[in-house]
């Protein structure tokens, strides 16, 4: 079952990992290639996607940009590339940042990808790897002799 | 001790980061960062010998072009492209170089330096200036070093076989009626030198790295191309550049006022006589795509070239300074037409000889054996 817009618009319900449903415009879901396949291989039939590996906070914020993205052309690259950056800067933290990179990830949307890969890129860049260790809840599994011996082969880069 | 002590549970990310999602981010970070980056864990760490990496890290990471400069004392130093107006970093060769300045930078490629300690190409070491990490590569099979002409040279990587090689020539004119050629390759998968069979290349000398393939500009005449992959030698024609003086210099065997570079990852050939001109191959390998994308009145900029025969544009930056060496060393030019319709040039302070263009990259000379640095 699908629903159709008034401006004859396909609508399909994605449903989140914690049961939050959205109704979105088909061209707005299919920014996900993975969502995209989900519907031509005909999975959308029963009513709605399932999309277990994402709760719907993140959800929502994925779809704001799908949102955004289906409805601008390239002449507008520039306005894009500035909502862009004040989306990443929404998402306020490297937390919130790695759960939407998981996201575009999973639902396979290239442009959020390489947008948020970017941000987080550029958030640990000059970080020590005790900073981002933190940040990440990375565990140092290195003994103290081979830390001594990385650190040395490494010295370079920490000059 | 403090087992009563509870771990304190917060609300924490204490994800497992699937490998992809690692890669797209490090991908992004310029070396110093990630270096640094990858000594969190073991499992970080290994990002180091990650081939995916490295394919990724080539599309993604901001490109880091330094300039290496060469000094009597082995102390060398190293210009960050991007930000020329800074303070040079010092970095030190790790060994003694008997003959300097007489040896030779075989070719820089993917991060890693080849540098020959003598002249005829005897002794090579290949050498990352970025993590300081160098290897003596083994002798040649064929002893050249009693040859008068220097030798042919060229170093690159072949993404198909996935390997660095050098390739060098040398022709032996110790009175022989016909000059004989011995062509050598090593491949660093191997660690090993082999010889193949080339005509004979005559008198050109450093091959410029693009696209899998060696370039020298033969005698202002063609390019000659020698494929890493296939190990055989083709050719591509000039540009019409119309060089006024060319005859001139064939007729006297002077050098040839044609150079080869890459300008915006383009196989670029630049020409001088009274103009300054540079073109750019559009397609690589097709010959009908050469376009000009530059020309000036030499009289610019003749003050700093005066005399200098082989310019080699190199490369564009973020702020449109192009990087052109020749054999008194490297200048700058303006080279964003945009701003002025004559290209100002930067002869920077470092005009020494044989100074050479390297990106920093992790890549070990070390990459293809297992367990060793």
């Amino acid at each position: 079952m699908s629903i159709t817009t008034e401006n004859n618009e396909k609508m399909i319900t994605l449903m989140s990992s914690d049961g939050e449903e959205f109704v979105v415009e088909e061209a707005v879901a299919a920014q996900s290639q993975t969502i995209k396949h989900l519907i031509e291989d005909g999975c959308s039939t029963e009513g709605s996607i399932p999309l277990p590996n994402v709760t719907g906070r993140v959800l929502s914020e994925v779809i704001q940009y799908c949102k955004k993205h289906s409805s601008s052309d390239d002449k507008e690259e520039k306005e894009l590339e500035a909502w862009d950056a004040e989306f990443v800067k929404a998402a306020d933290d490297h937390v919130a940042l790695t759960d939407l990179m998981m996201a575009a990830n999973f639902l396979d949307i290239k442009g959020l990808l390489d947008l948020v890969a970017q941000t987080l890129a550029n958030m640990i860049t000059g970080k020590s790897p005790e900073e981002v260790r933190r940040m990440w809840n990375i565990k140092n599994d290195f003994t103290p002799e081979e830390a001594e011996k990385v650190r040395k082969e490494n010295q370079w880069a920490f000059e | 001790m403090h087992a009563e002590k509870k771990v304190k549970v917060t609300k924490k990310m204490n994800i497992y980061f699937p490998s992809a999602i690692v890669e797209e981010i490090i991908a992004r970070l310029p070396t110093k960062s990630l270096a640094r980056i990858l000594c969190m864990s073991k499992e970080w760490y290994s990002y180091r010998s990650n081939g995916k990496l490295d394919k990724l890290r080539s599309k993604l990471a901001p490109l880091e072009i330094r300039i290496l400069d060469p000094e009597a004392s082995g102390l060398h130093r190293s210009w960050d492209f991007d930000d020329f107006l800074t303070t040079p970093a010092p970095l030190s060769f790790p060994l003694e170089r008997p003959n300097f300045p007489t040896d030779q930078w075989i070719g820089s490629c993917n991060g890693l330096v080849c540098v020959a300690l003598d002249q005829q190409c005897n002794q090579l070491v290949l050498w990352n200036p970025t993590t300081g990490v160098y290897r003596q590569l083994p002798d040649k099979p064929v002893d050249t070093s009693s040859y008068a002409a220097y030798p042919v040279f060229g170093f690159g990587y072949d993404s198909v076989s996935d390997d660095y090689k050098i390739f060098l020539s040398s022709i032996d004119d110790r009175g022989y009626e016909d000059d004989i050629s011995t062509t050598l390759i090593y491949s660093l998968r191997a660690n090993s030198w082999k010889e193949i069979y080339t005509e004979g290349l005559g008198y050109v000398d450093k091959g410029l790295f693009l696209n899998g393939a060696l370039h020298w500009d033969y005698n202002g005449k063609e390019i000659v191309v020698f494929d890493l992959e296939k190990e055989v030698i083709h050719d591509f024609l000039l540009p019409p550049l119309e060089l006024n003086i060319l005859d001139k210099a064939r007729q006297n065997f002077t050098a040839y006022p044609v150079g080869l570079g890459i300008v915006g990852g383009y196989l670029s050939v630049s020409g001088y006589d009274s103009r300054l001109q540079i073109w750019i191959m559009k397609e690589y390998g097709v010959q009908e795509s050469w376009v000009r994308i530059i020309e000036l009145a030499t009289a610019t900029i003749s003050e700093v070239y005066y005399k200098c025969d082989d310019l080699l544009p190199q490369c564009i930056n973020d702020q449109g300074y192009m990087v052109i060496q020749h054999e008194k060393g490297i200048n700058l030019i303006d080279f964003n037409l945009e701003r002025s319709d004559t290209a100002k040039l930067y002869p920077l302070s470092f005009p020494s000889e044989g100074a050479l263009l390297f990106t920093a990259e992790l890549t070990s000379p070390f990459c293809f054996s297992n367990g060793t640095a």
